[in-house]
């Protein structure tokens, strides 16, 4: 029946809500299941174009017909309706996730852009780099003294121990230079090291 | 999206303690910053000032001479050990007492604790265990007794939940939060189904809004 593809695409969002509940990661897009739906959406276009073209014939019970005419084009146009539905749902609890990894991975203060852009479309990549461009945009506008897309838990400590994970050989903060050498430990303000533990490279004690 | 999922209609324990961190508390400086009269006005200038609160206290503390300040402070204070915290009164083995006894004699109400009691003891067991007269681990068992006292009486309250309207009396802030995602969840769905019904049976579409009452 048509919306039972439609139906499988909305399992797959769940899924990958559940999967996102956890951890910040997004499975493939299922541009197959997305192009079946829309092909049966373009079959359904072509089936509403013939009843159209039926009713434009002369026939001898024309009210009979009628109204049978028009309950084939209100079914024909629910069926739409709820593909349609779906596939936006699909859509934007990706994009959801795409703007959560946007706002909370992609923009150290060396802007890596580490997100893994492979399980998306193309239109997906599109609109990550767009979307980080408007963040960027934001921060640079009227509030660039607070880092809008920092840490969100409130600061407690104002220094903190920290143990380096990885090592990253010497790198430049805007506050100093620091030699990470793997397992040497710091003792150092948190706002200077909140980047480089979002980063993964250092480790809070 | 910028607020992260689990952010986005309730606080987080950590946000909880960054409000409770504004509050003022009494302590004991064990620094003086007081100026000698005939010096202020030649050091005036070089004094501190402070944009989020207060600073006068901070600039008029002599040695063992109790003052207010803000929490957050305190703590920094404590930290280096230049003062020392006094706990509040509520948060003695009598005054808790007082409470427990409160608590089991009325079943239907909550004792009239501050809104900040469960974060408050936690943060001054943490930080500061020597201030307090009476020894922590009773402090600290009695605290618990109350919590959990409290707790039973929560999951007694939650059978009453209905469509419109909720009364919490002397529930702490962290015991609020705790409860808020389940809470407004359930009585939006009844609310919901309620509503349904009231609009399908007459057209009257005068749902009730959110009307709890967290007090």
């Amino acid at each position: 029946m048509y919306g039972d593809l439609a139906n499988k695409l909305i399992l797959e969002a769940k899924r990958t809500q559940q999967l996102n509940h956890n951890s910040n990661q997004l499975p493939m897009y299922h541009e197959d299941l997305v192009r079946k739906v829309l092909r049966e959406v373009t079959q359904l276009k072509n089936t509403t174009d013939f009843l159209k073209e039926q009713q434009q014939l002369p026939s001898d019970s024309a009210i009979q017909n009628d109204k049978v005419l028009k309950c084939q084009y209100f079914v024909t146009l629910l069926c739409m309706e709820r593909n349609k539905r779906c596939l936006l749902a699909y859509q934007k609890l990706r994009s959801d996730v795409l703007k959560s990894l946007a706002w909370g991975s992609n923009d150290g203060p060396l802007m890596s852009a580490t997100v893994d852009t492979n399980g998306l479309s193309h239109m997906e990549q599109e609109y990550l780099k767009e979307y980080s461009g408007l963040i960027t945009e934001l921060k640079g506008g009227e509030w660039t003294d607070i880092d809008l897309s920092g840490s969100l838990t409130p600061p407690s400590d104002v220094f903190i121990d920290v143990r380096v994970l990885k090592d990253a050989g010497e790198i430049q903060t805007e506050y100093g230079v620091f030699n990470l050498i793997k397992d040497s430990q710091f003792f150092v303000r948190q706002s200077d090291v909140e980047r480089l533990i979002q980063q993964g490279y250092l480790q809070k004690i | 999206m910028s607020l992260p999922k689990h952010l986005q209609e309730t606080f987080s324990p950590e946000e909880i303690q960054f409000i409770v961190e504004n509050e003022p508390i009494k302590i004991f400086p064990r620094i003086t910053t007081r100026q000698r009269v005939n010096m202020v006005n030649k050091n005036a200038s070089q004094h501190w000032k402070l944009i989020t609160t207060d600073d006068w206290a901070l600039n008029n503390m002599v040695a063992t001479q109790s003052t207010t300040v803000v929490l957050w402070i305190a703590l920094l204070l404590k930290q280096q050990s230049k003062c020392s915290i006094v706990a509040p009164e509520w948060l003695t083995v009598r005054a808790l007492d007082r409470h427990i006894q409160y608590e089991k004699k009325n079943t239907d109400r909550f004792s009239e604790l501050p809104w900040n009691w469960l974060v408050l003891a936690r943060i001054l067991f943490n930080r500061a265990p020597e201030d307090f007269h009476d020894p922590v681990h009773e402090l600290r068992s009695r605290i618990q007794d109350l919590r959990e006292i409290r707790q039973t009486k929560v999951l007694k309250g939650l059978k009453y939940l209905n469509e419109s309207h909720l009364q919490l009396d002397n529930l702490s802030l962290l015991e609020i939060n705790e409860l808020r995602p389940f809470i407004v969840d359930i009585m939006d769905k009844l609310r919901e189904i309620h509503s349904a019904a009231v609009v399908a049976g007459n057209e009257d579409g005068n749902n009730e809004e959110d009307d709890f009452d967290f007090s």
